[in-house]
Parts: structure tokens; C-alpha cells; sequence
């Protein structure tokens, strides 16, 4: 299939608003992590997370568009277009609904009379942002786990190719809920203490907040999304095929897709969530497709994991430190893990020109691949 | 012999909220239904899916209703559109009962994995023994037409050799909850179903063809400008049996401005079979491909920001 | 007295799971002494179900399970666990 252009990317992470203050933390291997102060839960206070700085947004919808739009603001300005979008698309990955309603949940309880719930359907964040961006193309939200964000870029892709939509913009977000942490610890799969991605110790997720933004075009200057493949692992609803097939099939259709050979691929920016099981899985279906892995890392112990915006916040992430001439390490990870049979990179590597792969793989076997041309 | 960009329907289910399978079976409700699917679904599928929440048990039951209607095995690398506008309202809900206080704080694993919107496509696949591209989607009152038209084209670009395409939604008690997701007036019934068609490129054995998802510019318009506009998308043979299948977006008087545009209309209704909910339209259609005659046949839905899609499905007479 | 001597607790602890983990059972089912996870147990509880009778007995009886294999080793039998919910 063809090629499109990423021409603007932009995000909001736990290193601020912007992609300067995240390739400065990304370069001195910084990892964006603190524990939890403000939750109604208390059992949650303490955990490690990647929260975005305090009072940067607000808490409710209104904080939530700001600080999607502070992500489009920048990826626009990147690509020298502006709103009102009319003839973009507007995919967006996730739907960040937990939160929203947990906001209005909790002020409800505060102030029970005279207030009622606002109204959010599933879709809710994307219809708001639709018509502050002015957007009259296809509008679509996505929500396959941890890989919505990343499926609504290759539908965007797919909308750009087709020419159903001269250009689309791919937004995700995602903000920490009481719901989303709590949910996490009933499965057992935080590491309290922070995430150590294809470690010996690894002991579970560090969850993140943040949002990112991408426009897409046919041609013009930036990385280009060389092709990308969706499918879904029916082994387990929440654990990965072992044998990591599921994973290797992904990246092998991502790779057909992109028609780029393995021996091709400069570095992979593995989903590496630091999960125990996924990353055996992803480190074994790296080794069937590979034989020998390319260098690999994982940006999960930097931004937390972001969930259903890690697709669009971990794209714009590696493309920020590409331009910036490195990829980054893998901070968390220090001891090797021979069960896995490789290791994710301790340093940072130059940005090369070349073939980068992007793993995203989430709950409900719902995995994606993007092959992303650099230079 | 397969025709460049025709693409077909094969097999059409809808899961009526009381339960019923067939549109033969199905009764008008008269209350918001509330109705336990553990048993139609061991019935179904031949197991229960005992960590598997409402909504996912009736997106498996639509699901494997139409692949059995389709009296042959679905291509191995068939994909899958779940269009839902509210995805696991019932265990959302439980999750904000469970964790936030009063609560104990704790999240129940079955409730925080179904709550998760993909769990139900995740199911459908695994039943199906299919594992291939695989999306759910969300798009308000238009979450299926977009699962539609998405997998339209996919097909159109020979991206995916075949697709099952489904609505799903669920209602939820009490109701002021389900109404903090989905407005209803209150004459309307709050609905859920489950309803999928399996397309392909194939002609032979397809019982339509589906020919369009077709989004209109929302504009300032009166019910006649409106119905105009309706119906200048709808260039058909002159001598072809129109049928119009209203959604539940559409306001009596737009109703009444397009059977004036279009006299010689057929209308067909479904809502009072299923209620109100955002994917109603994937009931309407699959229900009266059931039920279906010769002819061209198209639903009409608009959403609360005054856009309007079509969808357009042939029948081709014998 | 130990959990594993209390018939009652043992009872409840049987509802706990059935009900819990939507077993399609009643608790008289589960002997004391059988082993509780895996496909050859009689309630056939997976690695998930674990999880949800640890939320479970958490809310119930306020213990604190600390991992999976804590989990695991708890969820022997019926008379382990009553004696880890009641020592």
C-alpha cells in the first residue's frame, strides 16, 4: 500500500506541554515518575505514576480538550496548517470516558443538588473536539485497548490513501482515573514502584497520562507511515500468547504491509509494558521474526503507560527524539533477563535515517504494528 | 465471478432485547426490557461465557446468529467492525459503584476487563476462530454506519476478504444512569440489541448487495429543503421499488417532508421492536434483510447535530 | 479454632467463590479438601478467577492477598484458604 506523511506531531506529556521539555527528559534518561498524591482512593496514594503536572489542565472535560488541544495546537503549528480543519478527518484513539465520568461522579457526591451529570456517550471527547477544530471529514473513535490510538492512525492512513479525506488528523489521551488504577491493581499489575520494561525484575505497569496529535497528509515533508497491520490474538482475553505468534504475526503483516524487509528495520520501539507475560511474549515473537532482534526499547518507564493513547503519545514521542538525533533508552531496565533471550537498549542510540517498527499491544489480543520511515 | 467494487451482503441477524432471533418472533415493547441472556447464550453457543458481562454475551449471540445464517464457515481472515456508541454501560457503572466512595475501592477484575470496550469484539473473534483485523468503533448515533462504511471500504481496496459487521448496545438500571450516557425523551423505550451482516466480494449466494454509507453536509435546513437533499441522493431506476427504513433520529415531520418528496416510497419501521439506543440502525437493517422483497432499499438516520447518513442495499428480484 | 475447623466459615467461603466467579454450582459441590484451580479441579477456576476471588475475599473479610503465587497457594483447598481467611 502507499505511504502518507506525518507532517505535524505534537503531544502533552508527564514532562509538560510540548515536545522540548519530553526530548529533554528523554535525553538525560529522566523518567517522568512520582507517586500518586490526589486520589479518592487512598490505597492508590503512592503508587508511581506518570501524571501530567499539576494544575496544567483541569480535571474535568473542559481540562481534557484543553489539553488535547495544546497536543493539535502543536502539530499544527509543525506543519504550518491551522483551523478550522474543513477538510481534515478527525480519528481518535480511545475514548477516555472513565475518566470524565469519574470527574462528575465525584463533584456530584460534593454537590448533590442543583447539578446534573453531563451527558457522555462513548464518543463524547471526539464529537467536542470535532467541532472545536472546525474538522468536516469522516470523525471516528477507536477503542481496541492499548492499541486504539494506533489503529486510528492506520485508519487514518487508510482514509488519506483512499482519498476519502485529503488529510486526518489522529489524536489520543488518556488521563489517570481512580477507575483505570484501581483496576490495574485488582489484576495485580502494577509495579509500585515504577516500570522495568524487559527486566530481569520486571514486576508490572506504570500507568501514564497524556495526549498526543498527528496530522497525516499524502506527501510533504516529515516521517513517513510506510504501513502498519491490525489484528487480534484469541489466545487469553487479557494475556498474550506466550509463545508470542500472535505478536510475530502483527509485525510480520506490518512489515508486508510497509513491503520493507526485516533486515530493514533499524530499531523497534517495542510496546514493552514491563508486564511479566507481555514481555516474554513480545521478546519471543521479536526473536522468531528477527532471529537476532534490531535494537529495541521501550519508552513506557519515561511516559507511563498511556494505555489507549500510547499509540499516537509514543509515536510522536520516538519521532520528537528522532529529529533530535537519538533514540532513547530504555530507563528501568538494568538487568538482563536470560529467560528472554535479548535486551531492550540501556543507552540511547543516534536516529539514524532508516525503518523504525512500533509495537502497541493491548487487552482483547488487540495488537498493531507501524512501520515509520525516518529521514 | 466477482465484480470490481460490488460487494455483498451474505448473512443478516439481529438479537431483538427481549431475545427473540427472528424478526418473525419479535414483539413490540411496551416497557424498557430488562432481560438475563445466560440462558440464550449456552443455547446459542453451546457454553456460557461465565466471565463474560451482558453486552459481550449479546455481541457473541448477533455474531454467531449471522455466521450460522451464513451455512458456511466465514473466511479464516475475515475482519471485524463492532460499532457501539456506549460500549459496557452496566459494568462502567459497577466499576463507579465498586470503586469511587462509597465504595470499597476495589475494581472486581470481570467487571474492569468487560468494561474495557474491545472484550466484546475480542469474544466474537475467539468464538468465530478468527484473527485478523479487528476494531471497535464509536461514532454517536452513527457507530454502526461508520463500522459500515469503514468495512465497505476495506473491502472496496481489497484489504480484508470479508467482514462481519455488527451494532451493539446495551441498557443499563436504572435508567437515570444509562441517561447520564445516551439522552432519551421519556415516551422513548430504553433499548439494546445486537445485530451484524457478513459481506464479501462474492455474488453467489448473497441475499443483497450493499451499496453505499452515504454522509450528507449538515446544514440549516427546513423538513422540505432536508428531504430534497434526501432525495437527490437516492438516484435509483425509475422503475424500481423504493423502501425507506427510518431511524430513530428522524423527527416526525422530516418523516412526513420525505414520503411527500418521494410519494411512491415503501416505509418500513423496526424501533418498537428494539427501542432506542445509538446502533439501533444495525437492528433495522439486518431485521428487514430478513424480511426482505426486490427492490432498493435505504435506511435513513440523522443525529442530534443534524447530520444525516444513508446506507443502500439492492435486492435483486428473481 | 483454625478457618479449615469452621464449617460455617468454610460454607460462605464455598458461596464466595460460586458466586463470585458466576460458577453455575451450589457449594455443597466443592469438597473442603479439593484442589481449587485448574481445568481438573471441580471449579475449574483459571488464573482470572483468582483474581476476582481476591477482590472478593478483600472486601469481605478485609485480608490482604500480597501476589499471584500468594494467591495461588492461599487458594489450595477450601481448608487453606479458610485458615489464611481465619488462622
Amino acid at each position: 500500500m502507499g505511504h502518507v506523511s506525518i507532517r505535524g506531531y505534537g503531544i502533552v506529556s508527564a514532562y509538560g506541554i510540548g515536545t522540548a521539555p519530553l526530548v529533554a527528559g528523554l535525553r538525560a534518561g529522566r523518567a517522568a515518575l512520582a507517586p500518586l498524591v490526589e486520589s479518592p482512593i487512598p490505597a492508590l496514594r503512592g503508587l508511581n505514576v506518570s501524571a501530567l503536572p499539576t494544575g496544567l489542565f483541569a480535571s474535568d472535560q473542559h481540562g481534557a480538550i484543553a489539553t488535547v488541544m495544546a497536543a493539535v495546537d502543536e502539530a499544527l503549528r509543525r506543519a504550518g496548517a491551522s483551523a478550522p480543519l474543513d477538510d481534515c478527518a478527525l480519528i481518535c484513539g480511545g475514548t477516555n470516558t472513565f475518566a470524565f465520568a469519574e470527574h462528575d461522579y465525584l463533584r456530584l457526591q460534593r454537590e448533590p443538588s442543583g447539578l446534573r451529570w453531563h451527558v457522555h456517550d462513548a464518543g463524547f471527547l471526539t464529537t467536542q473536539l470535532a467541532h472545536a477544530l472546525g474538522v468536516r471529514g469522516p470523525v471516528l473513535t477507536i477503542s481496541t485497548a492499548c492499541s486504539s490510538s494506533a489503529n486510528a492512525l492506520l485508519v487514518a492512513r487508510d482514509l488519506v490513501l483512499r482519498r476519502r479525506s485529503p488529510r486526518a488528523l489522529v489524536v489520543g489521551i488518556e488521563s489517570l482515573s481512580a477507575m483505570t488504577l484501581s483496576g490495574f491493581q485488582s489484576l495485580m499489575m502494577l509495579d509500585p514502584r515504577g516500570c522495568r520494561p524487559f527486566d530481569a525484575a520486571r514486576a508490572g505497569l506504570q500507568l501514564g497520562e497524556g495526549a498526543a496529535a498527528l496530522l497525516l497528509e499524502p506527501t510533504g515533508a516529515g516521517a513517513r507511515v510506510l504501513g502498519g497491520a491490525n489484528l487480534c490474538d484469541i489466545h487469553h482475553v487479557t494475556s498474550a500468547n506466550p509463545d508470542g505468534s500472535g505478536m510475530a504475526r502483527c509485525m510480520r503483516a506490518a512489515l508486508a504491509d510497509a513491503g520493507v524487509s526485516k533486515r530493514d528495520i533499524t530499531a523497534i520501539k517495542s510496546h514493552g509494558s514491563a508486564s511479566r507475560e507481555n514481555d516474554a511474549a513480545e521478546a519471543a515473537a521479536m526473536r522468531t521474526v528477527f532471529d537476532t532482534p534490531p535494537p529495541f526499547t521501550s519508552l513506557k518507564g519515561y511516559l507511563g503507560h498511556t494505555l489507549g493513547a500510547c499509540g499516537v503519545v509514543e509515536t510522536a514521542a520516538l519521532l520528537a527524539t528522532l529529529e533530535a538525533g537519538f533514540v532513547p533508552a530504555t530507563v528501568g531496565f538494568s538487568a538482563v533477563d536470560p529467560a528472554l533471550g535479548c535486551a531492550p537498549i540501556a543507552r540511547s542510540l543516534p536516529g539514524d535515517t532508516g525503518n523504525y517498527l512500533l509495537n502497541f499491544f493491548g487487552f482483547g489480543g488487540n495488537y498493531a504494528s507501524l512501520v515509520i520511515a525516518h529521514g | 465471478m466477482v465484480e470490481r467494487g460490488k460487494i455483498y451482503i451474505h448473512a443478516a441477524a439481529a438479537l431483538a432485547p427481549q431475545g427473540a432471533t427472528r424478526a418473525a418472533e419479535c414483539r413490540p415493547l411496551t416497557s424498557d426490557p430488562d432481560t438475563d441472556l445466560r440462558a440464550l447464550t449456552k443455547h446459542v453457543l453451546g457454553q456460557g461465557l461465565r466471565q463474560a458481562s451482558h453486552f459481550v454475551e449479546l455481541a457473541a449471540i448477533g455474531a454467531r446468529l449471522c455466521l450460522d445464517r451464513l451455512g458456511r464457515a466465514p473466511a479464516p481472515d475475515m475482519a471485524l467492525y463492532l460499532g457501539t456508541g456506549l460500549g459496557d454501560v452496566r459494568k462502567t457503572a459497577s466499576m463507579f459503584r465498586q470503586v469511587l466512595p462509597p465504595g470499597s475501592g476495589m475494581a472486581a477484575p470481570f467487571d474492569f476487563i468487560n468494561a474495557t470496550a474491545n472484550i466484546a469484539a475480542f469474544y466474537v473473534a475467539r468464538l468465530a476462530g478468527v484473527s485478523a483485523r479487528n476494531l471497535t468503533l464509536t461514532q454517536g448515533a452513527f457507530s454502526f454506519e461508520c463500522a459500515l462504511r469503514l468495512a465497505l471500504d476495506d473491502l472496496r481496496a481489497d484489504a480484508v476478504p470479508a467482514a462481519l459487521v455488527g451494532g451493539v448496545d446495551e441498557n443499563c438500571f436504572p435508567r437515570s444512569v444509562y441517561l447520564s450516557r445516551w439522552l432519551l425523551r421519556d415516551d422513548e423505550i430504553m433499548g439494546e440489541g445486537s445485530a451484524w451482516l457478513y459481506l464479501s466480494a462474492q455474488p453467489a449466494g448473497a441475499v443483497a448487495e450493499l451499496l453505499w454509507v452515504r454522509q450528507l453536509a449538515k446544514g440549516q435546513q427546513s423538513p422540505a429543503q432536508w428531504a430534497r437533499t434526501v432525495s437527490e441522493a437516492l438516484v435509483k431506476p425509475a422503475d424500481e421499488t423504493l423502501t425507506l427504513v427510518g431511524g430513530g433520529g428522524l423527527a416526525p415531520q422530516e418523516q412526513a417532508a420525505l414520503a411527500r418528496q418521494l410519494p411512491r416510497a415503501r416505509w418500513c419501521t423496526y424501533m418498537e421492536f428494539c427501542g432506542s439506543f445509538p446502533t439501533a440502525a444495525a437492528f433495522g437493517v439486518a431485521n428487514w434483510l430478513e424480511q426482505a422483497s426486490p427492490g432498493l432499499w435505504v435506511h435513513i438516520n440523522r443525529d442530534a447535530d443534524g447530520a444525516t447518513m444513508l446506507i443502500g442495499w439492492r435486492i435483486a428480484g428473481i | 479454632m483454625p478457618g479449615s475447623e469452621n464449617q460455617a466459615l468454610k460454607r460462605e467461603l464455598k458461596q464466595l467463590i460460586v458466586s463470585a466467579c458466576n460458577k453455575d454450582m451450589v457449594p455443597d459441590d466443592v469438597a473442603d479438601d479439593a484442589p481449587l484451580l485448574g481445568e481438573t479441579s471441580v471449579l475449574g477456576l483459571d488464573s482470572l478467577d483468582v483474581l476476582q476471588v481476591n477482590v472478593a475475599l478483600q472486601q469481605r473479610y478485609g485480608v490482604r492477598i500480597e501476589d499471584g503465587k500468594h494467591a495461588r497457594r492461599v487458594m489450595k483447598s477450601i481448608n487453606a484458604l479458610a485458615d489464611f481467611v481465619s488462622p
